[in-house]
């Protein structure tokens, strides 16, 4: 009975290092590897806001419980995101740190009305929309690196 | 990179206030989350389009963004909040920008004075440094928005009163103004070329380019009598004092690795046809 429960008190210390911290998605999505590398093929998606146990880290990677797999490390923070509160002021003498992931509250709003003001940006704008819509799958990029032998 | 030598005379006579500024402009950036960051950097590079148009060549864009996001995924930042974007831009000048969140161009100048792949991953390491090492947000200074409060982060289209979006994009305008003058005319400091310098080399070697691209580029420039420390490159190091550098860091850290032909074929074949 002694051995299990020391079996027992073992395994939740364990699970509990494992895991070791909860952290929050805080780009708009990212794809979660298999393994810690980039052109790894990716084993699912997650969303800006989404929450994570993280548990090992290697290099610029930290591996999560859910789904099982690796992110890099600069795709979640420590800081509570919530992407569907209501942006609400915090008033002039808060602190960031208490809002959590906290900023100014520049967002597509603020871009738009900055745009009504600089309407000789608009068009410049739309070249940046078509510049983010250039994006590569990672097959097409795997396949480049071993065209170009590019040993990693 | 930068366009004159006025910021290098700016930050030399700053020196007597450095330490106060710098805790203000720290201050300052760590206030701006990851999407922030991003919307900052999409109007940088609107400007920058703006005053360069963009080369709307998919196979070139294809190409410079399958280069830099191999060097990119290998670097300090992998991951940004919309990700990374190297663009194309026209101009008879050889310039490299940077803008914050990921947004990357080079000239059409600069592609035709680089002369393979593994040159311009070492360049667009370079780049990558400056957004990993957010040069860009830096440059903006505390009293921009010392009296704003601060707002949930988060996309949030659409949840500002009229008020607060007037308050907020007078804040932005005040940001965009002080980014963009870092990214598009003023360029960064010397030592910020350096620890871009740095990470750029590292970024290329460990995503399987040769560094010393950077090396034989900038031997090249001298070369043909290119003063690089005019133009693109007038806040950085001295060339001579570059190439030391950035040899010394090659050797130390073991960052040479195989040159391809297939590579600088391509390059040939796409980027300078």
């Amino acid at each position: 009975m002694r051995k299990l429960l020391l079996g027992m008190l073992a395994m939740t210390f364990f699970a509990g290092s494992a895991w070791a911290a909860s952290m929050n998605v805080q780009v708009r999505e990212v794809d979660v590897k298999g393994s810690p590398n980039y052109l790894s093929s990716s084993v699912g998606k997650l969303n800006y806001g989404a929450k994570v146990e993280t548990g090992d880290e290697q290099d610029n990677w930290v591996r999560i419980s859910q789904p099982s797999g690796w992110i890099p490390k600069s795709s979640v923070t420590k800081h509570k995101v919530d992407v569907n509160a209501e942006a609400k002021f915090s008033g002039r003498s808060a602190s960031h740190d208490e809002t959590a992931l906290a900023g100014k509250g520049f967002n597509p709003q603020v871009e738009a009305e900055y745009k009504r003001q600089n309407p000789g940006l608009v068009a410049a704008y739309s070249k940046v929309d078509w510049l983010e819509s250039q994006t590569i799958p990672l097959p097409a990029l795997n396949a480049f690196a071993a065209a170009g032998k590019l040993g990693r | 990179m930068a366009v004159n030598a006025a910021h290098a005379i700016d930050i030399g006579s700053a020196i007597g206030t450095a330490i106060t500024g710098a805790q203000k402009v720290a201050e300052a950036s760590k206030d701006i989350t990851p999407s922030e960051e991003h919307y900052i950097g999409r109007s940088i590079a609107a400007m920058v389009i703006d005053r360069y148009p963009l080369v709307q060549d998919p196979a070139l864009t294809q190409y410079i963004n399958k280069v830099g996001l191999l060097v990119a995924y290998s670097s300090d930042r992998p991951e940004t909040y919309g990700g990374y974007h190297f663009g194309v831009v026209q101009s008879s000048e050889a310039n490299a920008f940077a803008c914050p969140g990921g947004f990357i161009f080079v000239t059409t100048a600069l592609l035709k004075e680089v002369g393979s792949e593994d040159q311009l991953s070492a360049i667009l390491g370079h780049e990558i440094a400056h957004v990993a090492h957010r040069d860009g947000i830096n440059a903006i200074k505390k009293s921009k928005w010392t009296d704003l409060g601060f707002y949930a982060a988060g996309e949030a289209a659409g949840k500002f009163s009229p008020n607060e979006v007037k308050e907020l994009t007078g804040a932005f305008t005040g940001v965009i103004s002080d980014v963009g003058k870092k990214v598009i005319e003023s360029g960064y400091s010397i030592s910020d070329e350096k620890k871009a310098d740095s990470a750029g080399v590292r970024y290329a070697s460990a995503a399987g380019y040769d560094p010393n691209g950077i090396v034989a580029f900038l031997q090249t420039e001298a070369e043909k009598g290119i003063d690089t420390n005019r133009g693109p490159f007038a806040s950085h190091p001295k060339t001579d004092t570059r190439i030391k550098e950035l040899k010394a860091e090659i050797e130390k850290e073991n960052l040479s690795r195989q040159v391809a032909d297939v590579r600088t074929n391509r390059y040939k074949a796409i980027a300078r046809r």
